[in-house]
C-alpha cells in the first residue's frame, strides 16, 4: 500500500515537471519568435539608414558637384564634371572604390526642365538577390558652366540591400 | 519494511536533487547566453551609430559634434572599426583617430581636403578623456588651436615647462610642438607613471600648407622616435594630430590620395573639354592649357602617394607646386570670366 502511495508521489513529481518543462519550452520559443522579429525590424532600418547614407554620398559627391573657386554649391550638379564622372566612375580600375561607396545602387540624373531629358546613369550595379529596395529622388540644378545656363533635373538613387 | 521506506526517502531527494541541478543549469545557460547576446547587441549598436556619424559627418564639411555612446572601448585600425568582439571593414575609411577611443564621449570633426581643389572630407575621431596639449604662442600653433573642437580636452602653453603640466587621469596624452626638438626632452614628472605609449608627441616642421610630421611615443621617460611623415594643407595637419601613430596616419592619407587622383582625373577631362571648345576666348583657352599639365601632375603624383609607402616627399612637393599654379590659373579664368577650373 505505501509502496503504490510513494509511486503516485513520485508520477506527480514527474508530471509536474513534464508540464513545468512544457510550458518553459513553450515560452522559449514566444521568446524566440519576439527575437526574431526584433532583428528581422533592425534589418530593415539598417538597410534604410545605409539606404540614407548612400543618397547622402552621392548628394554631395565632390566628383559632380558644382564649385565657384573651390567653394562647392549643394544641390548642383556641374554637367561637365558629369560627363568626365561617367567614364572615370566605370573605368575598371575604379569600380571596386565606387562599389565601397555606392554598394548595391543605381544612380542616375535626369534633366526635366526647360526639356525633359533622358536619364543619364552615372552608376549602376544591381543584384536580383536583394532584401529590401529603397529609392530616393532629389531635385537638383544642372548647370553647364560652357553656357552658364542653369536647368533643372531629378537625381534618382534606387539602393539595394540584401 | 524501514528499509524500503528509508530507500523511498533517499530516492525522492536525489530525484529533487537532479531536476533542481538541470532546471538551475538550464537557467544558468539561458543567463550565460542572454549576457553574451546583449553585450553583443550593445557593441553593435555602438558601432552602428559610429557607423551613421561616419556616414553623415563625413559628408558635411568643417562641422564638430559631440557625440555620446555607451561606455566602450572603440579600436580604430587601418580601414577597420572594432569594438569588443564585433568589428566591421571599411576599405577605404578615412579616419584620423587615436588606435583606442575610450569613454562615453566622442568628439567627431571634418575638414575638406583641397589640394587645390576639394576632393573629400577628412574625418577626425577622438575622446573627451584624452588630454592634448599644444606647446607653443607661434601663429601655426594658435590656429591649430582654434581649428581643434572646443569639446576637445586641451591645453596650450607657450613654453614646454614641465613643472606645469598635470596629470588628470587621462588614459592617453599628446603633446604637439611647433618645430621643437622632442628627442632631448623628457617626460613631465607628472606623466612619468604612464605606460609606454600613453603619452605621444608630434613635432610639426613647415607651415599650415605643407611640411613634415615626427611622430614619437614615451618609452623609459622619455620621448622615442616613430616614424616621420608629410602634409598637404591644415585638414591633413590635424589628421597628423588626432592619428596616434604614423602608419595610421599614412593609411589615411593613402585613401585621401586614391579619391584625388580619381578627381583629379575628372578635372582632367573637364578641363580638356574646356580647351577644346570653340566658343571660348583665347584667354580662356590659355588659362586651360596652362593648367592641363598642372593637372596631369597632381594626379601622377596623387597616384604615387597612393600606391607607396611611406609617403613621399618629392610628391607631396610635386602636389603643392602644382597647386600653388593651377590657383594662379584659376584667378586668370575667373579673371577674364572664363568657366573656372574648379
Amino acid at each position: 500500500m505505501n509502496n503504490k502511495k510513494a509511486q503516485i508521489q513520485i508520477f506527480e513529481t514527474i508530471a509536474v515537471l513534464v508540464v513545468f518543462f512544457i510550458l518553459l519550452g513553450i515560452g522559449f520559443i514566444f521568446y524566440t519568435k519576439v527575437i526574431k522579429s526584433n532583428i528581422e525590424s533592425d534589418t530593415a532600418e539598417i538597410s534604410q539608414s545605409k539606404s540614407v547614407s548612400i543618397a547622402q554620398r552621392v548628394m554631395f559627391l565632390p566628383e559632380i558637384q558644382c564649385s565657384e573657386d573651390n567653394v562647392p554649391k549643394e544641390d548642383c550638379i556641374d554637367t561637365l564634371k558629369l560627363d568626365s564622372a561617367i567614364s572615370v566612375i566605370n573605368k575598371p580600375e575604379n569600380s571596386l572604390y565606387y562599389y565601397d561607396l555606392f554598394e548595391f545602387s543605381d544612380i542616375s540624373i535626369k534633366e526635366i526642365y526647360p526639356s525633359s531629358g533622358v536619364a543619364i546613369q552615372l552608376y549602376s550595379k544591381i543584384t536580383t538577390d536583394y532584401k529590401n529596395k529603397f529609392q530616393t529622388n532629389a531635385p537638383v540644378t544642372l548647370y553647364d558652366p560652357k553656357t552658364k545656363i542653369n536647368k533643372f533635373g531629378v537625381i534618382s538613387i534606387t539602393t539595394q540591400t540584401k | 519494511m524501514k528499509n524500503k521506506k528509508a530507500f523511498e526517502i533517499q530516492f525522492n531527494w536525489i530525484f529533487v536533487l537532479i531536476a533542481g541541478a538541470a532546471i538551475l543549469t538550464i537557467f544558468a545557460l539561458v543567463i550565460f547566453k542572454q549576457k553574451s547576446l546583449s553585450e553583443s547587441s550593445t557593441n553593435s549598436i555602438a558601432l552602428r551609430s559610429i557607423e551613421s556619424v561616419v556616414a553623415g559627418t563625413s559628408v558635411s564639411t568643417d562641422v564638430s559634434s559631440l557625440i555620446t555612446v555607451p561606455d566602450l572601448s572603440i579600436e580604430v585600425d587601418c580601414g577597420k572599426i572594432s569594438i569588443g568582439k564585433i568589428s566591421k571593414q571599411y576599405p577605404r575609411l578615412v579616419l584620423f583617430s587615436p588606435l583606442s577611443i575610450k569613454g562615453n564621449k566622442i568628439i567627431a570633426q571634418t575638414l575638406s581636403f583641397s589640394a587645390p581643389y576639394k576632393s573629400s572630407n577628412l574625418l577626425f575621431m577622438t575622446s573627451q578623456q584624452i588630454k592634448y596639449i599644444l606647446i607653443g604662442d607661434s601663429p601655426l600653433i594658435k590656429s591649430i588651436n582654434k581649428s581643434l573642437p572646443s569639446e576637445i580636452n586641451k591645453e596650450n602653453f607657450s613654453s614646454y615647462d614641465q613643472s606645469k603640466i598635470r596629470n588628470s587621469n587621462n588614459y592617453k596624452v599628446r603633446f604637439v610642438f611647433d618645430n621643437v626638438d622632442v628627442s632631448p626632452l623628457g617626460l613631465p614628472p607628472s606623466l612619468l607613471k604612464m605606460p609606454d605609449g600613453d603619452v605621444t608627441a608630434l613635432k610639426i616642421t613647415g607651415n599650415s600648407d605643407k611640411g613634415a610630421v615626427d611622430f614619437y611615443e614615451n618609452k623609459a621617460g622619455s620621448f622615442v622616435s616613430k616614424g616621420t611623415s608629410y602634409y598637404i594643407g591644415k585638414a591633413a595637419l590635424i589628421g597628423a594630430i588626432y592619428a596616434d601613430t604614423a602608419e595610421h596616419y599614412e593609411c589615411n592619407m593613402k585613401n585621401v590620395f586614391v579619391r584625388h587622383g580619381i578627381v583629379t582625373d575628372i578635372y582632367f577631362s573637364r578641363t580638356t573639354v574646356l580647351n577644346n571648345d570653340g566658343s571660348m576666348s583665347l584667354e580662356c583657352k590659355q588659362a586651360y592649357s596652362n593648367s592641363l599639365p598642372l593637372i596631369s601632375n597632381i594626379e601622377s603624383a596623387s597616384k604615387n602617394l597612393a600606391g607607396t609607402s611611406p609617403l613621399s616627399q618629392t610628391d607631396i612637393g610635386r602636389i603643392t607646386g602644382a597647386s600653388e599654379s593651377l590657383s594662379i590659373q584659376n584667378k586668370e579664368a575667373q579673371k577674364f570670366s572664363c568657366p573656372m577650373i574648379y
